[in-house]
């Protein structure tokens, strides 16, 4: 391990005055009442958004159970074909979108701040923001199942059953726009982990000393950034296709449905591990707790996370070895499912060698067990994975129990049995008493020998020739024995769950536990209060509890970083990304009425436009930008001047440029953009070498003439020229007026000019957006970009306005920075899809 | 191709789990050249994966529980190398050239020229299948699939709707029928007999009721069932069948489905030429006998709901077994 | 205290950028692969017997040859590497941390491009083999 000589003085000096606490306990405290609604602070939020991922957990496995009981014997008639097929699209969308993703990502907001000893995540807003859209689009979409409005198309929803002609009625929309809504929802939070894992980690807590949870989150959200827009646009492309016949996904008008598999898959994939990699990040901070013993391997386990995080992406085409693809492209797939595998080989391993170097033997307590009962069973999955990663063998095992049975082994292994560890590990982080011991080891049992006894016996159904998603078989194929013993497992488990859940009531209560009640040596179990630790430890080692005993005492006496509240206002420190050396103090906003109202606004939006009811939508989406407006124009508070936190380190309280917090979330919010556009460019080819006869210029109206395009381009660049220009036109600090306004105004129009232009030139060329997947596809590309100008032109306007109002001047100029970045990237992306729609049929004409 | 001893492991297994094993959707019993392939792929994978697994296990176990010493051994970085990067990348290598080679076999059955080929197009939910002449002629049949033992079959996989998926467990893996495409998959029967396939790609409503049978036949009498299925349907012979045909006739049953001879040239559902000599009905979800029939006719949309015929309650109790006596006379 | 990366967003984005040089490698690898391989066979260019394709078998390899040589140098000459991609020398007390973990993500993106080139020498390159 690397430890550096600690024998510098401590960064402030004791005692400290009275002042500070109770400053800090006055700007963090949590709101009372009914409004505590408004509260942003990560342990309130953090710990709504675990509640309600563990309630459709349950929900969703109540699903489970009554899909169990009507498949415990043949020809069963407990629920008819149609509920059914409501049942099991519900029950994995459930699983996947709103109890996996959300459970870990709200694990990273709970403890990541914690264990990174920050006071909240850089955005606590954003990440508000995230959750309530999640619970209030998430409830709403699981209660369609008691109308039968559910969907029934499955959770994968492959077009061309999902399309009008076979899926009428709204219920195939519930999942699109339910689903896309909380994919959003996801990236927000996904940007706040990035930002917050790089830039609030304590001073000294290098790459090299970072907790591995840490760096398995900075992952998973590296993974949704690059992930999620594939399936976000593949959602969007089937919304059109249902609402305005654009054919993308039909095949006599030169779609494929195949582009659909492409697309939900290139996501589908990565999500596994999306949702696997922080549970084993989870795994690693707990094993060296248990067994006393700094973990072995640390190294090998961050390359294992980094190369799963990459592999994963070169292994969707993993779930279409059957549509009849050239066999050497599977190889290219099935080539990269074993490279992934070798990453949890080594994980596996570190996880054995920590507890052999334990200095006493394993210590068996109810998280020990849920984390070897992890072992068993996910090892189990793994080894079934590398069998279906084999072309030939897949071919039988696709989509039979066999597969239900591989990737319950690998997820409910994967990530459900470190996530009950880690309620019982992390539960005093957030509960003034611990879980029962005796309980636990009640419900491990259950739900591990239920498990097993539920789904191992899956893998022979699967081959003995029971394909999955039927909801009854005739009970003379063998199968009927087989899935009796399932559904038997299924209620053991569901007991097991049930025991927790009455040790819940039983013990959790929220408030502050025990102060490290496991002897672990990370700084969560720090002592804690709703502003985080008192100061901000300086950090000379992965395991700082241990390394230096008197670190609790020492950052409880305020003797480290930043011990008081001296902006007046919420704040943590900003560290560089590679040494966490300090370089600001950043001011967060506190509690709000405005990100809950433009999370149900937006939820509203979503939801209401699936049930078309247009007007009323749209008069929703029009407050969810106002809300958003006001939450916006709240933040961006001036500079206080510098703070001193203490060793002699005095830090500015304002930041602008490629420095800034803000910065570093425009760029991970571009990169989300242009995922979701390298997936249209892909899209685009792809459709090509399907359907080259619908292409321009053979099957459909040539491009219009060069003038278009060269007119568009030119006001992208105009304007991207007037927003620089209008960056060096800032006013003076105090003053309001100078030419930035106008230019920015000029600048926006620009930009909407140039996709108008384009679209007119298409129009006057007589492409129909319905007759063709080519011209779907061009007047997508306008309409990708055009939804980018539009969130261009909002902040345009809304740095008008802060200019205006002497908010923003030559000093305080993040608004204006936003702005600009987000203009240039437009452009850019603008300007490409020129090149595209009017270079390429020129190029194959 | 498949070791005599691998079989009787797959019947032990099944015994334990207390399965009937009926077997005939199973890939543990395979009857086909690409089946067997992968039957022998699955118990070498399964057996190696038995013993790594119990290496975890064991290792697991001397990590929690050894003494010191043995403990020290597996507590370093040089374990985690050895056991967790070293062997699983030999394992890894040797299975995956293992899995090339095995497809690489499947380019034997492809190459095959001028064999038997057959359309096969998924309906929903039910599959038409078109037997297609060297000479172009093209004869209808559906939801059995007729083989010739030994000689490898061309399927020509289409779909008329939504995506389905072609599975017949113990001739071959599956293969999609994907809109706009034709996949092409080779089946070789390797013994006679018959054997159940069912789509395994969900395709909305009744995707469970959507099976099929294949029969596996000696080179002689597949050629002997291909004449007969060839030919036009037989007249009705009694007069029980007579009337049927009549009202089969009268009721507009032909505006949907073909029975050749008959001047029934529907092309909405399965042909019912030879239907009496299959050995299902409604996609492999009811016997074939006339009872079946009558249930069919009258109640479908409870046997198999939302399949695309309405149910026809408009015979009475004796049109309706004329009715039946005639499609079960159709051999 | 001393500023280091403190002053250059490059150098930050940079050393990330570096640890990750062998998966980003190797994505390439399988993008250049399976773009070539699939459009290749989509519009029938170069098909031979059987399914055979030399234009594509020899485009899987030689982008593979030319990736997996990029990695090997990478692995070879990390600090050359680093100062390439962050124009700064390297930081020196995590520099056994980033070196090690960035040459043992290459040797595993090298192990990940050699499998994925193998079935190139293995199978035609255009047939399904159904």
């Amino acid at each position: 391990m690397s430890t550096q000589p600690d024998n510098l003085p401590l960064p402030n000096k004791g005692p400290r005055p009275e002042h500070e606490l109770e400053d800090l306990k006055r700007v963090w405290a949590t709101p009372k009442g009914f409004r505590i609604v408004t509260a942003v602070n990560n342990t309130v939020v953090g710990t709504l958004y675990i509640g309600i991922a563990f309630l459709f957990f349950v929900l969703a496995g109540i699903l489970a159970l009554v899909m169990r009981t009507q498949l415990a014997v043949g020809d069963n008639a407990f629920v008819g074909q149609d509920l059914y097929n409501q049942l099991f699209t519900v029950h994995g969308t459930t699983m996947m979108f709103l109890f996996a993703v959300p459970a870990v990502e709200a694990l990273g907001v709970m403890l990541l701040p914690q264990m990174l000893a920050a006071r909240d995540l850089p955005f606590p807003r954003l990440s508000a923001f995230a959750i309530w859209a999640y619970i209030i689009g998430g409830l709403v979409f699981f209660s369609t199942i008691f109308y039968d409005l559910a969907p029934k198309g499955g959770w994968f929803m492959y077009p061309p059953l999902t399309l009008t002609e076979y899926s009428p009625g709204d219920n195939a929309d519930f999942w699109l726009l339910g689903i896309g809504f909380i994919e959003i929802s996801a990236i927000a939070g996904a940007i706040e982990i990035v930002v917050g894992v790089l830039r609030t980690r304590p001073p000294g807590m290098t790459l090299a000393r970072m907790p591995i949870f840490a760096w398995a989150m900075l992952i998973f959200a590296a993974m949704i950034i690059f992930a999620f827009p594939a399936v976000i646009l593949a959602t969007m492309l089937l919304e059109i296709e249902r609402a305005f016949g654009w054919p993308f996904f039909t095949a006599e008008l030169g779609g494929d449905a195949v582009l659909w598999q492409h697309l939900f898959w290139f996501f589908g994939h990565p999500e596994v591990y999306i949702i696997f990699l922080p549970a084993a990040g989870l795994v690693s901070m707990m094993i060296p707790t248990m067994a006393q013993t700094p973990l072995v391997g640390y190294r090998l386990i961050v390359v294992a996370l980094i190369a799963t995080g990459f592999f994963s992406f070169g292994l969707w085409v993993h779930h279409m070895f059957t549509t009849g693809i050239p066999a050497l492209s599977l190889t290219f797939f099935s080539a990269a499912s074993m490279a992934v595998a070798i990453p949890s080989g080594i994980q596996v391993f570190s996880w054995i060698a920590t507890i052999a170097a334990g200095r006493e033997r394993l210590r068996l307590t109810v998280p020990s067990l849920f984390i070897l009962g992890f072992l068993f069973i996910f090892t189990l999955g793994g080894l079934t994975g590398v069998m279906v990663a084999i072309v030939p063998f897949d071919l039988q095992a696709h989509d039979s129990y066999f597969v239900v049975a591989h990737f319950h082994y690998v997820l409910v292994g994967g990530m459900v049995f470190p996530l009950f560890a880690t309620f019982y590990y992390w539960a005093p982080l957030v509960s003034s008493r611990m879980l029962s011991e005796r309980l636990g080891k009640w419900a491990f049992w259950l739900m591990f020998i239920g498990f097993n006894v539920a789904f191992f016996p899956m893998h022979i159904t699967g081959l003995a020739g029971m394909p999955r998603r039927v909801w009854t078989y005739p009970s003379n194929m063998g199968w009927d024995v087989l899935n009796t013993i399932s559904t038997v497992g299924a209620f053991t488990i569901a007991a097991g769950v049930l025991v927790f859940i009455i040790d819940l009531f039983r013990n959790f209560r929220f408030g502050n536990g025990p102060e490290n009640p496991w002897n672990a040596g990370t700084l969560e179990f720090l002592p804690n209060d709703v502003y985080s630790t008192r100061s901000i430890p300086r950090v000379t080692s992965r395991d700082p509890l241990w390394d230096r005993p008197s670190l609790s005492r020492e950052v409880e006496e305020g003797l480290h970083y930043l011990p008081g509240a001296p902006t007046g206002g919420r704040e943590t420190i900003v560290t560089s990304a590679v040494e966490a050396e300090p370089q600001y103090v950043i001011q967060m906003p506190g509690p709000s009425w405005t990100h809950l109202a433009a999370a149900a606004f937006t939820a509203a939006f979503f939801l209401l436009l699936t049930i078309k009811q247009v007007t009323i939508a749209l008069t929703c989406g029009v407050l969810a930008i106002a809300a958003c407006l006001v939450w916006t124009w709240q933040l961006d508070k001036p500079s206080q001047g510098e703070v001193d936190i203490g060793g002699g380190i005095k830090l500015p309280t304002y930041m602008t440029g490629p420095l800034s917090h803000s910065w570093w979330a425009m760029v991970v919010l571009m990169l989300v953009a242009a995922s979701l556009y390298v997936s249209y460019f892909f899209s685009y080819l792809y459709l090509w070498t399907v359907s080259p006869e619908v292409w321009a210029p053979a099957g459909s109206p040539a491009p219009p003439s060069l003038l278009y395009p060269l007119g568009s381009a030119a006001m992208f660049v105009g304007g991207s020229a007037l927003i620089l220009w209008a960056g060096r036109r800032l006013p003076e600090e105090g003053r309001s007026w100078s030419a930035t306004p106008l230019l920015l105004v000029a600048a926006a129009i620009l930009i909407v000019g140039a996709i108008g232009l384009e679209v007119l030139g298409h129009i006057g060329t007589g492409l129909d957006p319905k007759a063709s997947s080519y011209g779907a596809m061009v007047y997508m590309a306008a309409f990708l970009t055009g939804q980018a100008a539009f969130a261009t032109v909002i902040l345009c306007l809304f740095a008008v306005a802060r200019q205006v109002t002497g908010q923003l001047d030559r000093r305080r100029r993040v608004t204006f920075d936003n702005a600009a970045l987000f203009f240039y990237y437009t452009s850019a992306q603008g300007l490409f899809g020129l090149v595209l729609i009017h270079g390429f049929p020129r190029l194959i004409g | 191709m498949t070791a005599p001893v691998l079989r009787s492991l797959a019947g032990t297994l099944c015994l334990l789990a207390l399965a009937g094993c009926a077997g005939e959707q199973s890939a543990f019993f395979p009857r086909g050249a690409e089946a067997e392939r992968i039957e022998t792929l699955f118990w070498v994978m399964t057996i190696a994966g038995s013993v790594i697994f119990i290496g975890v296990v064991v290792a697991t176990g001397v990590a929690m529980l050894g003494g010191q010493r043995v403990r020290r051994v597996l507590a370093g970085e040089r374990f985690i190398a050895g056991a967790g990067i070293a062997f699983p990348v030999a394992a890894l290598s040797i299975l995956l050239v293992a899995g090339f080679l095995v497809m690489r076999a499947g380019a034997a059955g492809e190459d095959a020229e001028g064999g038997l080929r057959i359309a096969v197009s998924g309906e929903r939910w039910w599959w038409r299948v078109t037997y297609l002449g060297e000479d172009g002629t093209q004869i209808e049949s559906a939801n059995e699939l007729h083989l010739p033992v030994g000689e490898p079959v061309t399927l020509e996989l289409t779909t008329a709707d939504v995506i389905h998926s072609f599975w017949a467990p113990q001739l071959a893996g599956k293969l999609d029928m994907i809109p706009g495409r034709i996949n092409r998959l080779t089946l070789t029967a390797t013994e006679p007999g018959v054997s159940r396939g069912q789509c395994a790609e969900y395709c909305g409503g009744a995707h469970a009721f959507m099976s099929f049978q294949v029969v596996a036949q000696p080179p002689e009498d597949f050629a002997d069932w291909m004449a007969n299925e060839a030919a036009d349907a037989p007249a009705p012979q009694g007069e029980s069948e007579a009337r049927g045909a009549e009202l089969f006739r009268q009721a507009g049953c032909g505006a949907c489905h073909t029975v050749r001879g008959a001047g029934a040239n529907g092309r909405i559902g399965p042909d019912l030429t030879h239907v009496g000599s299959r050995r299902s009905l409604a996609a492999a979800t009811l016997p074939n006998d006339a009872e079946a029939f009558a249930r069919w006719i009258t109640d479908n949309q409870h046997i198999k709901p939302e399949n695309q015929m309405p149910p026809y309650t408009i015979f009475d109790e004796a049109e309706l077994e004329d009715l039946s006596n005639y499609l079960e006379s159709l051999k | 205290m001393r500023m280091r990366d403190t002053s250059s967003n490059r150098q930050m984005i940079g050393t990330l950028i570096f640890i990750l040089i062998g998966p980003i490698l190797w994505a390439l690898q399988l993008t250049l692969i399976y773009g070539a391989q699939s459009s290749l066979c989509a519009f029938e260019v170069g098909i031979g017997a059987n399914g055979g394709n030399v234009l594509a078998a020899g485009t899987v390899i030689g982008a593979s040859v030319l990736c997996m040589a990029l990695a090997v140098a990478a692995f070879v000459m990390p600090g050359a590497s680093y100062r390439l991609i962050t124009g700064a020398s390297s930081p020196d007390d995590q520099w056994p941390f980033l070196t090690s973990v960035m040459r043992i993500l290459a040797g595993l993106s090298l192990l990940a491009m050699l499998y994925a080139a193998l079935g190139a020498v293995l199978l035609p390159a255009c047939a399904q083999l159904r």
